[in-house]
């Protein structure tokens, strides 16, 4: 028995359980119109129901206008028919009419029409069909014509609407507009008002087109008129649109457009072509199309096109063809343009360079009367390449080239005071004190006066310990700028800071005149407040009598918020606590409340301080901290807790408050974010389970629609998760790197370090890691994913110096990296042994 | 990206002065309370050809300032608008 045979006396048992009547039913509900007239014909052949003829009735519409919806006119004309035959319907509807016109042509449906039998059709079906037939009449012959009713509304007013097109197309609007008139609100031609109105709109010089379309708009929908009324709104569309939509139209309707637009003949197959065009973004085809009409367009072409051409460099050569060569400035730009569309900056920066040598060549040519805006150009073009540079993470950013390209830009172009701040702040940045004042030099000459060189001239003296430089400084900036609040701050701190240096070398006499000095300048309480600590601390190590010390720490806040700013300005003035707190017989709580932690959170990223000191001050707290971590505190306030902490890298009380939102709400990936984020800063690998946590967390947070913590989320995944998530290729053992002896899994568990990494670790790698089916789900993922994720993957397998090799070797162009990395491991892939079965491996 | 000299509605050659009083002039007539994206695209245009050196740093770097829109609106600049006649109107509605 065949197979088919088989099944189907099982379908049948299933169907004839239902009963056909809800079967015929269940398929007019559904829009299953042909299985509805079988089901309802075999109904009626058993009886003749009233409500069954109905239902068929409605399944044959239903059909015919699916086909008619699919042009398919004949076919749908048969199904009226039918309906008509069988369920005693009326055949003349507007419907039938429609599939009439399209079939027999409007002379046909006309003669059709004169000739049925309507007596069955009420006044408002009669005069629905009169105007469904309003185009078909205004065209017809008079053969078919005649056979209407001399005083049939198709004929009464058909006179009067041919000659409103005749006015029109002379142009005669005041005879248009009569003749309009005398076409009655309930004449199958009442269309044409608004059409003819819109039309004459159109043909005003300039066309008013918010009016046309306001006119077009009053119609309602399905006119007779229908095809010139799309026409009439695409033309009066604003700017370019009218274009874009007339891609839709067919090929005469379109013609009719261009011909209201007032398009020259000439130029319509050009502006055809610009309608076909899908993608307006898409530079490519619209460069096509200017070349190839291009002598029938403005003479503006050629500026376009090559405006364009950034998008799609290949077609410079039809251009050049066509408009001849460009210059060697327009072509390294674009190429260099093009590679920066494409986000492949050193391939975009070699041709920045070219550019800039051809520019600073030119400009020290003489006599040259654009020097000096060639100059100009070369220096903004090597700020360019900085800009970009400035972009790359810490470890990809060449800072070298990054000084030596702002460097020169300033020897092109001496006065870009912006590139004076930049170099300074950057060799801040980077420690580089004796750069950065060399360049604060040459910026203060330059501008004596400039508000924002001097507050570099501020920073960069702060930086140097240069205190009192830095309130000369300061104090010069602010007769120029005297409500700067900026530089009050700077002034006030630097001479805090200057306390604090006396301090440490028991200057205390010293000390205590830069604090007065400073108290003019201090503007928050808790700048005061910091300063009378340090009175107090002054006074404590001068042996002194004071109370300034335990009011200042009152002031600060008291309790936890007091110690914390005692313990940093201890750290300022390298002192140790213990020696200290002995001194002023200051003994720290054992314990921190839940509102001590969350003020101390709060007052956390508001404070300028960061780095060591503020380690130093959080070593003595952080076993008080930890413990408050088992405090009762809510989900928001563990949240404000671990991002303060995160911003000043506390990763240990990070880690604890974190472990305890994870504890208490499992189900709030955030906290799994923060547990991860802060556990990275203390160890390079995290173990597996953490990566699990990581990539567990990660779905929650996208089903939760938490998008900023999932899309954190992923990338600390990219880092230590499992890089190919659900579709590992490696197979589920490849996990078991905790028992794993492999160099990778050790490196990994952090058992051996990153430098003892050589290339012939690779080949040591979990057996089948290197299958065939990676190597082209890697090639697949440069398609899908971009050479990024490729390059982000490798990152994790291939060992830092070799993949610096290859990145050399790819010159900066991603993709190519993305391709050298795969054709590396497809080489090591053919070297492994065969990967044996996963039960094999067991 | 639209273009900064269509926006501010400003020859390419106009110097600092023509532009900052078209910039004006257009903020006058879109306030931000009153049309804060246009607002908005007034005060992007104008940062981008303020000076001569920005306007220097955006005919070097802007990937391209023209648009489909300006092309079908400089492609069409001098049409002249046409009125069909009865006999082509007739067509179109399926008279032959």
């Amino acid at each position: 028995m065949s197979r088919r045979n088989a099944k189907a006396p099982a379908k049948r048992t299933v169907k004839a359980e239902i009963p056909t009547e809800v079967r015929a039913r269940q398929a007019l509900d559904s829009a299953h119109f042909r299985d509805a007239i079988d089901l309802y014909k075999l109904l009626l052949k058993q009886e003749n129901r009233a409500e069954w003829r109905e239902d068929l009735a409605l399944a044959y519409a239903g059909r015919a206008k699916e086909l008619m919806d699919k042009k398919m006119f004949k076919e749908a004309l048969v199904i009226w028919r039918n309906r008509a035959e069988i369920c005693g319907k009326p055949l003349f509807d507007t419907d039938y009419l429609r599939c009439l016109q399209q079939t027999s042509g409007l002379n046909e449906a006309i003669k059709h029409y004169a000739q049925a039998d309507l007596s069955g059709l009420s006044g408002e079906a009669l005069a629905e069909i009169d105007t469904c037939l309003a185009a078909a009449a205004l065209c017809a012959d008079e053969a078919a014509l005649s056979l209407l009713n001399g005083e049939h509304p198709l004929r009464r007013h058909r006179a009067t609407a041919l000659a409103a097109f005749d006015s029109y197309s002379r142009g005669d609007f005041a005879a248009m507009d009569e003749q309009l008139r005398a076409i009655p609100f309930r004449s199958p031609y009442r269309d044409l008002r608004p059409i003819l109105k819109a039309l004459a709109l159109l043909a005003a010089s300039p066309p008013n087109l918010r009016q046309a379309q306001e006119t077009i708009q009053r119609l309602a929908p399905h006119s007779p008129f229908d095809k010139l009324v799309e026409i009439v709104r695409i033309a009066a569309l604003a700017d370019g649109e009218w274009l874009k939509a007339s891609g839709e139209l067919d090929s005469d309707s379109q013609k009719m457009l261009l011909d209201i637009k007032g398009c020259p003949p000439e130029r319509m197959p050009a502006l055809r072509d610009l309608a076909a065009i899908k993608d307006p973004k898409d530079a490519a085809p619209q460069i096509k199309a200017l070349l190839r009409h291009a002598h029938v367009l403005p003479t503006s072409t050629a500026q376009w096109c090559l405006e364009l051409m950034a998008f799609a460099p290949p077609l410079l050569k039809d251009y050049e063809a066509k408009f001849g060569k460009i210059t060697e400035f327009d072509r390294l730009r674009l190429y260099a343009i093009n590679h920066e569309l494409q986000d492949e900056i050193d391939d975009a920066n070699r041709y920045w360079e070219k550019l800039v040598r051809q520019l600073t060549s030119a400009s020290r040519q003489h006599p040259n009367p654009n020097a000096e805006r060639q100059a100009i150009q070369a220096a903004l073009i090597l700020r360019r390449m900085a800009q970009h540079e400035e972009k790359m993470d810490d470890e990809d950013r060449d800072d070298a080239q990054l000084f030596k390209w702002l460097e020169s830009s300033l020897e092109l172009d001496i006065d870009d005071r912006p590139t004076y701040v930049k170099l300074i702040q950057r060799y801040r940045q980077a420690n580089n004190l004796k750069q950065a004042r060399h360049w604060l030099e040459l910026a203060l000459a330059r501008f004596p006066e400039a508000p924002e060189i001097l507050l570099e001239a501020v920073e960069t003296a702060l930086a140097s310990d240069a205190f009192k430089k830095a309130v000369a400084q300061a104090k010069r900036l602010l007769e120029l700028d005297p409500i700067n609040t900026r530089v009050r701050s700077l002034i006030s701190h630097a001479l805090l800071s200057h306390a604090r240096k006396k301090i440490r070398a028991k200057n205390f006499p010293g000390a205590i005149k830069e604090l007065d000095e400073a108290e003019e300048w201090l503007i928050s309480a808790t700048d005061r407040a910091q300063a009378k600590l340090l009175h107090g601390l002054c006074d404590l190590l001068d042996g002194l009598p004071s109370t300034r010390l335990s009011q200042a720490m009152a002031a600060l806040g008291g309790g936890l918020m007091g110690e914390f700013y005692l313990l940093l300005e201890l750290a300022h003035i390298n002192r140790a606590p213990k020696e200290v707190l002995g001194l002023a017989k200051i003994k720290l709580a054992p314990t921190a409340t839940p509102q001590e932690v969350i003020r101390l959170a709060q007052a956390l990223p508001s404070m300028k301080e960061s780095g060591k000191r503020l380690g130093t001050a959080f070593d003595s707290l952080r076993a008080k901290l930890v413990s408050a971590a088992k405090g009762d505190f809510s989900a928001t306030e563990l949240i404000e807790i671990c991002e303060s902490f995160s911003k000043v890298d506390a990763v240990e009380i990070q880690i604890k408050f974190a472990e305890a939102g994870m504890k208490r709400w499992p189900d709030r990936p955030i906290f799994v974010l923060y547990y991860a984020t802060a556990k990275e800063k203390k160890q390079k690998f995290l173990p597996m389970e953490d990566s699990d946590a990581i990539d567990r967390a990660m779905v929650l947070a996208g089903e939760q629609g938490d998008r900023p913590t999932e899309l954190r989320l992923k990338e600390l995944s990219r880092r230590h998760g499992n890089p190919f998530g659900a579709f590992n290729p490696f197979g589920d053992d490849f996990d078991d790197d905790d028992t794993c002896d492999c160099p990778d899994c050790r490196r990994r568990r952090g058992e051996i370090p990153d430098a003892e990494s050589n290339v012939d670790d690779m080949f040591e790698q979990p057996d089948g890691m290197l299958d065939g089916e990676a190597i082209g789900m890697l090639r697949a993922m440069i398609a899908i994913a971009g050479p990024q994720a490729v390059i982000s993957l490798c990152e994790t397998l291939v060992p830092a110096d070799i993949m610096k090799a290859m990145k050399s070797q790819a010159k900066g162009n991603k993709k190519m990296l993305a391709e050298i990395l795969i054709d590396a491991m497809e080489e090591l892939a053919k070297r492994l042994p065969p990967r044996p079965s996963p039960k094999s491996r067991k | 990206m639209s273009d900064p000299y269509n926006v501010l509605n400003v020859p390419p050659a106009a110097d600092d002065e023509t532009i900052r009083a078209a910039y004006l002039a257009a903020i006058r007539e879109s306030p931000p309370d009153r049309d804060s994206r246009r607002f908005e695209q007034i005060r992007t245009a104008y940062e981008k050809i303020a000076t001569a050196r920005q306007r220097m740093s955006f005919a070097l770097f802007a990937p391209a300032t023209v648009s489909f829109d300006d092309i079908i609106r400089s492609v069409s600049a001098d049409f002249q608008p046409r009125r069909p006649n009865t006999r082509q109107i007739l067509h179109l509605l399926g008279g032959k």
